[in-house]
């Protein structure tokens, strides 16, 4: 299983061949975004007519990182030519129109590969379940920090969206090299690229600013300028999932992470913060 | 525990000015701000922050006015509020910066955290991290200011429905936007995002907005927010607000109607913040409307504990909660504390601009029956068409005979620096005849105080005595 935080995964020597191997493709710009199974199928049994099939659209599109992004980057290009830059996902929906992003979502879907990459089913679906609590997290944050909800939510989703494009890389990479990839190699991998193909990412697909900042350095937010504030709650978001999410939770660790008050976030706001942990995973479950 | 002459609860412009007015006079005090940055909502979430944001939007607005006949000038239609905020941020910063250097400077000591009282000279305070301290104090000064109010029938989520904290967090301008009440908050931001391009609807329900302002300043502005596509919905009654869970907020009035948008911005007022601080170990209670009760000196009935600022309610301006820190400050140390300020002059940075000071004509016929009322509007003003600052109007409010002056009202671009104009004037008792008989700069917008007095004059009843320039610059604009 991969870990889903670079402070918690135990780090490997990775192979010389392997390195070489996913940077040409890195350079090349040869990595695809996969999407979700079964996305392809939903989307083409809804109908735009009724309301019951727009509040499915639309939490479809709330739900699913490789979707959102797709939506995102198709929403600004200039088939559509939107009348304003589309930066949130609610605002694509009221301003694209259901049937206008149905249209995107199947475009998008027979596009792209799946995500059942090859070997990797597990790894993916841990990645997306990571993402989907780490959004919900971050948007519980930023309402409490009044902060926008919306940014945020899109941050935590796809803060490590690089991460499944890099499993399909090493998918296909593995049948180039000598040696199987062990489970600490591929881990090890994820996290030494993940940003570097999230700034690859974040600037190919022309993410908002607060999103690429998040999946750039959210293990190093100092290091964000621009939007400081957006990083510090992604990267809350991300430690807070990880924690809550591993076999024996370390609360009181958690408790005392300085994000908390680098945010200004009292113990009240936390205890409540984390009082919500069982909401965000009926959410996450509900959508998965 | 840790003593300190003076303990501030809040650093906002009234604990700022309360905190260095004792510094200066050699206590040691100590400021706790429960936010990790000083200065208060009104540096990180109101005055400041809105201001700056209205002045980007202005200053396109005004940009395009100016330049119609040069340019075919439309605005770029995607225009992100990220790009009017970038600005923002610098000013906010810079201003947060010399707030926590005018501290530092005077010697006063910050500590970071919640304000809890034990007694009424101890005080506990709560840090972010969890741990505890307490101080003790021979003057206590709470300043911990206001939050917007909520009523229940609107479920602000800070996503989609929104209060004016969290509506500085749009990261896109929206389409729609729905204004929940008609005071200072909800207008400014209402004409802030109308001049923007925004459809704005706002709903009351008084029957105009901005009821303390004079009427003819606010159907002007009614009328121009209406120019720019706003709408006011006055007399109207929300009964429910809702986010569809799609796209929409949809806002239902008691007559049924339904009114959509994609954002709204709930500004009914706000409340003041009193609970966590345990006021009641102090010796301390609420008034009904949950504010603390002071006398002139901003004492509260615990003679040693003073609240200042937004805490005892209006008029609830910066500039007067300044005012309250240091007279309460002075007041503590035995200093002499000056008269009490008789006029306060009122500015609301909406797009126009209006401004207030003294009485307005409503109040004046009130009060002394009969008011003569001289006008200048700013198109008939050179440098209002020079600088094509044309929607604007001042207002003179003197009494019956024409000689006193009783008042001014504002509106338009500068209504908020031109007010000190009249303010000067009703704090020396400057009568009508002084604005006509002294030279203002040519071409200028405060050239129409002399217009407006002469505008009272003319109406001047028989057998009130003018003096020789009155009458002939009133006989020059007869003929």
């Amino acid at each position: 299983m991969v870990s889903t935080s670079a402070a918690n995964a135990a780090q490997v020597e990775l192979p010389t061949s392997l390195c070489e191997r996913l940077e040409t493709r890195i350079a090349s710009g040869g990595l695809e975004l996969p999407l979700l199974p079964q996305v392809a199928s939903q989307v083409l049994a809804m109908s735009t007519a009724d309301d019951a099939s727009a509040r499915r659209l639309a939490e479809l599109l709330h739900r699913d990182q490789a979707i959102a992004a797709h939506v995102l980057r198709v929403a600004n290009s200039p088939l559509y030519k939107p009348r304003v830059p589309i930066v949130s996902l609610q605002q694509a929906i009221s301003r694209l129109g259901l049937a206008t992003l149905r249209e995107i979502i199947i475009t998008v879907s027979i596009q792209s590969r799946i995500l059942n990459v090859p070997g990797y089913a597990t790894e993916a679906r841990a990645l997306w379940q990571h993402a989907v609590h780490t959004a919900a997290y971050a948007r519980a944050i930023a309402r409490r920090c009044r902060r926008s909800v919306e940014g945020a939510f899109l941050g935590g989703l796809l803060h490590d969206v690089s991460k499944p494009v890099l499993l399909l890389a090493l998918a296909d990479l593995q049948a180039q090299l000598e040696e199987p990839l062990t489970p600490p190699v591929v881990a090890t991998a994820l996290e030494v690229y993940h940003t570097q193909v999230g700034a690859l990412l974040a600037s190919a697909w022309k993410l908002p600013p607060e999103v690429c900042e998040s999946m750039v350095y959210h293990h190093d937010y100092s290091a964000a300028s621009a939007h400081p504030e957006a990083v510090l709650i992604t990267c809350l978001a991300d430690r807070v999932t990880y924690a809550l999410t591993q076999p024996e939770v370390a609360l009181e660790h958690l408790r005392h992470d300085p994000l908390w008050t680098q945010l200004n976030l009292y113990p009240d706001d936390v205890e409540t913060l984390l009082g919500e942990h069982q909401a965000i995973v009926q959410f996450a479950v509900a959508i998965g | 525990m840790e003593y300190y002459d003076i303990v501030v609860i809040g650093s906002g412009p009234s604990g700022q000015k309360a905190a260095i007015q004792g510094a200066k006079f050699g206590q040691r005090v100590v400021v706790i701000e429960q936010d990790i940055r000083v200065g208060g909502a009104c540096v990180h979430y109101g005055t400041i922050p809105s201001k700056t944001l209205r002045e980007s939007a202005q200053s396109l607005v005004s940009f395009k006015q100016r330049c119609a006949e040069f340019f075919h000038l439309q605005m770029r239609e995607d225009l992100q509020i990220a790009n009017l905020m970038s600005r923002l941020h610098r000013v906010v910063q810079e201003h947060e910066r010399y707030m926590g250097e005018q501290l530092q400077r005077n010697g006063v000591t910050q500590w970071h955290g919640r304000a809890r009282f034990v007694s009424a000279h101890e005080i506990d305070v709560l840090a972010p991290d969890g741990s505890h301290r307490q101080v003790t104090g021979e003057v206590m000064v709470i300043a911990t200011g206001s939050r917007p109010r909520t009523p229940p029938e609107v479920p602000v989520d800070h996503e989609h429905i929104l209060d004016s904290d969290s509506m500085l967090s749009l990261i896109y301008l929206p389409a729609s936007l729905t204004v929940l009440g008609s005071g200072v908050i909800a207008c400014e931001y209402a004409s802030l995002f109308a001049a923007l391009g925004v459809q704005v609807t706002v709903i009351d329900r008084h029957e105009r907005p901005l009821g303390f302002l004079d009427a003819e300043l606010t159907q002007r502005f009614v009328r121009s927010f209406e120019a720019r596509g706003g709408r006011f919905l006055g007399q109207q009654r929300v009964m429910n607000v809702a986010w569809d869970g799609l796209s929409t907020v949809v806002t239902t009035l008691a007559t049924g109607a339904t009114i959509r948008s994609e954002k709204l911005l709930c500004a009914m007022g706000r409340a003041a913040n009193v609970e966590g601080l345990h006021i009641a170990a102090a010796g301390l209670t609420c008034t009904p409307s949950g504010l603390l009760e002071v006398d002139e000196y901003c004492r509260t009935a615990v003679p040693h504990i003073y609240a200042v600022g937004d805490i005892i309610g209006p008029p609830a301006l910066a500039s007067c909660a300044m005012e309250q820190g240091r007279r309460a400050m002075r007041h503590a140390l035995g200093l002499d504390v000056g008269h009490s300020p008789e006029l306060i002059p009122m500015g609301i940075y909406t797009i126009p601009e209006m401004a207030s000071v003294g009485l307005n004509e409503a109040e004046a016929r009130q009060r002394y029956g009969g008011v003569l009322v001289g006008r200048a509007r700013f198109d008939e003003l050179a440098r209002g068409q020079i600088a094509g600052i044309t929607d604007g109007l001042l207002k003179l409010v003197a009494d019956a005979q024409g000689q006193r002056l009783l008042g001014v009202q504002i509106i338009g671009e500068g209504a908020t620096e031109l007010i000190h104009v009249g303010q000067m004037g009703l704090l020396a008792h400057c009568d009508v005849d002084t604005f006509v008989e002294h030279i203002f700069n040519f071409p200028t917008l405060a050239e129409g105080y002399r217009v407006a007095a002469l505008h009272i004059a003319q109406q001047r009843p028989l057998g009130v005595e003018h003096n020789d320039l009155c009458q002939t610059l009133t006989a020059a604009i007869h003929s």
